[in-house]
């Protein structure tokens, strides 16, 4: 049902349509209407907008439910937005005077209403027309003669023919990701959020945040599509096995051992080559840094007196005797490692340690605070483990302790780690993301009960969140790149969140240019 | 002014004490040329009673607000209607000690202070605008502390000490949460009374465009303030970018309409291209699209 053409970022400005007619953003628009060539259509979207502030929409959406129930409910739903656009249009018209030059020609409608109508009577007149015309009964049962003729094409879709693709967006979303997921986690969701604390502590490391505080976190970053999910901290500092651990956990950690091993052993194997990636890209930042961030003390006719210079005033009448230090100080800078550490990055973990290892070493070699850190979600959690960190940068060995599972909430991930960097005590602040794009997490059912519980992170809402999330990090002044990891496939994904600002390494020769390009312009930007 | 301020519904009496206020201290001749004329009125009647009240207690101002909200208008407005000489400083990131205060410069073959604007402001007795004040670094701020407060003066190592005249008031303004901005610290802050600067209402609005271009046709007044309204809330939903909610693009673009661009041309260069990110603005040209008829002209817009 959803056209091919329509990109996320068309989907994306129909729904700002939407929203600014329907004065209010609070709401995810159903319906959407876009042109041939998949762009948003103006007219129509201004239309399906309008009917939310001039109805009682729940009433409406009552009737799209009725619909719903049968085959060709797109063909019914399009006859009622037909017969409502001509009254919706008069409504309209006197606070925007401009509709009547967008309005296309009207299509015809056998279906009626006027202006005076309430909604209860629109829906009535609606239920009637659809019973008396095409004989729907409303519970999903068609009358038999309407049935009968049923066998044949519907002749009503001249709408769909001549108007723009309206799109029910509804069914959109029932991506095989939720469904496909549920079974894995069926476990996880019978445990209580404390006993999942508990779960996780014996999983990622003990808890570095008291519970109060994360409490406060999350009552200000899970919010929106991260509703009922949760925040977990960690520096991966073992908790020791209580009782007779079961030998599923045990097999767990064997396993993680041996990859955390296998990053190492990885790295060492191409020492030489890495240590001369960390040589140039340290070489590469610094070289930048002093060209861009140094303050430099020029020649001024005011400022502090240079005593050296002094003679050439009175004997040459200079003025200029004087030190002033120009406006080159961009100020102290620090950069923060966000690894994505989701069950999709498990073929990669070598790689993604050792590129992670060499831009904090080589940071640190230019005094650069660098602090490192890996996200997963599980159960509903967002975990975030701490490696390295701004004040201690010794610890980046530990950045082979890098270990991929579970899926990846990336936008609350980023909102998280953004929440960190905002208290950070310097004046520059990047991210630099290694991930592959692909965020995926499912409905977090911890609260069984609950059921508005489900909802579920993946696809087109998942990547536009992350998108925002981004963007909203770059408002605040933090600037935010990707190292991206993942697939072709994948790139048009990393394109849309981070924009221009990610690089992809083709060839790990050309790891320190690449990812040296990605800051340097960043720093050239601090200095600007 | 004051009569404008009448208009606005400003008390009687604090109307008579400005009037107190401007008589004790007349500008000085050299002066005359800075007390400003504004070109814009800030309406708000409530605001107006603030900081009319803190500033004849002696008190300085931070006013605060988001973009649009007529943070420099006002400062402006109050400068005039106390007829004083006013001194603009734009703080950024580099903003010193000797910006503000004064540095030494070489004159006549000898080293001398040449005055910065607060220097300059206090001798005169002037509204010093601290604009964008949480642009600077904080430590660069402390040699105002001294200024600010009770003390009242500006010590400059190596020179004199001087106090600063008795109808020196110094009206900041800050954009919280602007990038590049930075938290104000507490020593700084206490010494300002804070403004919240509302943001403009719609008819507030209205009646600013049509003070300003009083041939505007009424109907079309309304279509641009609704726009800038739908503009606004999009910026508080945060699906865009505050870059495109720019009054001063959107009483520049009726300009240039009255000047023979049409509607759209002089929306885009005077709004729409405001955002620089592609998708932005996009979504800024479909609001304008769904408000305002892209080929109106002066003839339609304007009365005649």
């Amino acid at each position: 049902m959803m056209d091919q053409n329509v990109t996320e970022l068309q989907k994306r400005r129909a729904d700002n349509i939407i929203w600014t007619c329907a004065e209010d953003y609070g709401f995810a628009p159903d319906f959407k209407a876009y042109d041939s060539a998949g762009g948003a259509d103006l007219y129509w979207n201004l239309i399906f907008g309008s009917a939310r502030r001039h109805y009682e929409y729940e009433k409406l959406e009552k009737l799209f439910a009725m619909l719903d129930k049968y085959r060709h409910a797109e063909v019914y739903e399009a006859v009622f937005w037909n017969a409502l656009e001509p009254v919706l249009f008069r409504a309209e018209l006197a606070d925007r005077p401009v509709l009547e030059r967008l309005r296309p020609a009207p299509a015809e409608s056998e279906l009626r209403f006027d202006a005076a109508m309430t909604t209860d009577e629109i829906v009535e007149t609606a239920r009637r027309f659809f019973y008396e015309r095409y004989g729907l009964y409303g519970d999903g049962r068609i009358r038999l003669k309407n049935r009968l003729l049923q066998g044949r094409r519907l002749s009503v879709d001249s709408f769909l023919q001549r108007g723009p693709v309206v799109v029910h967006e509804k069914d959109l979303y029932r991506g095989e990701g939720e469904a496909a997921w549920e079974h894995d986690f069926s476990l996880s969701t019978k445990m209580s959020e404390s006993e999942l604390r508990a779960f996780l502590e014996t999983k990622f490391g003990r808890s570095i945040v008291p519970d109060e505080r994360v409490a406060q976190l999350e009552k200000r970053l899970c919010t929106g599509k991260h509703r009922f999910t949760h925040l977990f901290y960690t520096r991966g500092e073992i908790v020791e096995l209580r009782g007779i651990a079961s030998s599923f956990e045990l097999h767990q950690r064997r396993r993680q051992a041996e990859v955390i091993a296998g990053n190492r052993a990885s790295y060492r194997e191409k020492l030489a080559q890495n240590r001369l990636q960390i040589e140039k890209l340290s070489t590469r930042i610094m070289n930048s840094l002093l060209l861009h961030m140094r303050p430099a003390p020029v020649k001024a006719d005011s400022g502090a007196l240079d005593p050296a210079l002094v003679w050439r005033a009175a004997r040459l009448d200079d003025g200029r005797v004087f030190r002033r230090t120009e406006n080159a100080d961009a100020g102290d800078m620090s950069v923060d490692i966000l690894l994505d550490a989701s069950h999709s990055q498990r073929s990669r973990t070598a790689a993604i340690s050792s590129q992670a290892y060499i831009i904090s070493e080589a940071l640190r070699r230019c005094r650069v605070p660098c602090r490192v850190m890996s996200f997963c979600s599980m159960s509903g959690f967002t975990v975030l483990r701490l490696f390295s960190d701004y004040d201690a940068p010794g610890d980046n060995e530990s950045i082979f302790e890098y270990y991929a599972e579970g899926c990846n909430r990336d936008g609350l991930a980023v909102r998280a780690a953004g929440e960190l960097i905002s208290h950070a005590p310097y004046e520059h602040r990047m991210l630099i993301i290694l991930s592959d794009v692909k965020p995926l997490d499912p409905a977090a059912k911890i609260r069984k009960d609950e059921r508005d519980v489900g909802v579920s992170y993946d696809g087109v809402r998942a990547l536009t969140d992350t998108a925002h999330e981004v963007r909203r990090l770059r408002a605040e002044g933090i600037s935010v790149v990707c190292l991206f990891t993942g697939e072709d496939a994948e790139l048009p994904a990393a394109r849309m969140v981070y924009g221009q600002d990610f690089v992809r390494i083709r060839d790990f020769s050309l790891f320190a240019d690449a990812v040296g390009k990605l800051i340097i312009d960043q720093i050239k930007n601090y200095s600007a | 002014m004051l009569d404008f301020l009448r208009q606005e519904g400003v008390d009687e009496a604090l109307i008579a004490r400005i009037e107190e206020f401007r008589s004790r201290y007349p500008a000085a001749e050299g002066d005359r040329s800075r007390i400003p004329a504004p070109k814009f009125r800030y309406y708000g009647a409530e605001i107006w009673k603030l900081a009319i009240t803190a500033i004849l207690s002696g008190e300085n101002l931070l006013l605060v607000g988001p973009k649009a909200t007529g943070k420099n208008v006002f400062a402006e407005n109050l400068s005039a209607v106390f007829g004083r000489p006013e001194w603009d400083v734009s703080f950024y990131l580099n903003t010193d000690a000797s910006s503000l205060i004064g540095t030494d410069t070489f004159k006549n073959g000898e080293v001398s202070f040449r005055k910065g604007p607060i220097y300059a402001c206090a001798e005169a007795g002037g509204f010093g605008v601290l604009d964008e004040i949480n642009m600077a670094k904080n430590e660069s701020l402390a040699v105002l502390h001294a200024t600010l407060d009770f003390r009242r003066i500006i010590d400059v190592p190596g020179y004199s000490r001087i106090d600063l005249a008795p109808a020196t008031r110094f009206i900041a303004t800050m954009n919280y949460g602007y990038a590049g901005t930075r938290e104000l610290n507490e020593a700084l802050a206490s010494r300002f009374m804070v403004i919240n600067m509302p943001v403009i209402a719609g008819p507030d609005l209205e009646k600013l465009l049509l003070q300003q271009y009083p041939t505007l046709r009424a109907d079309c007044a309304g279509q641009l303030t609704a726009l800038f309204e739908e503009i606004r809330r999009k910026c508080e939903s945060a699906e865009i970018s505050t870059k495109a909610l720019d009054l001063r693009g959107l009483l520049a673009a009726v300009n240039l309409v009255y000047n023979g661009l049409s509607m759209r041309e002089a929306l885009n260069i005077g709004i729409i291209n405001k955002s620089f990110d592609e998708f932005e603005r996009t979504l800024v040209e479909d609001v304008v699209s769904a408000r305002i008829d892209g080929r109106l002209t002066r003839e339609d817009i304007f009365a005649p």
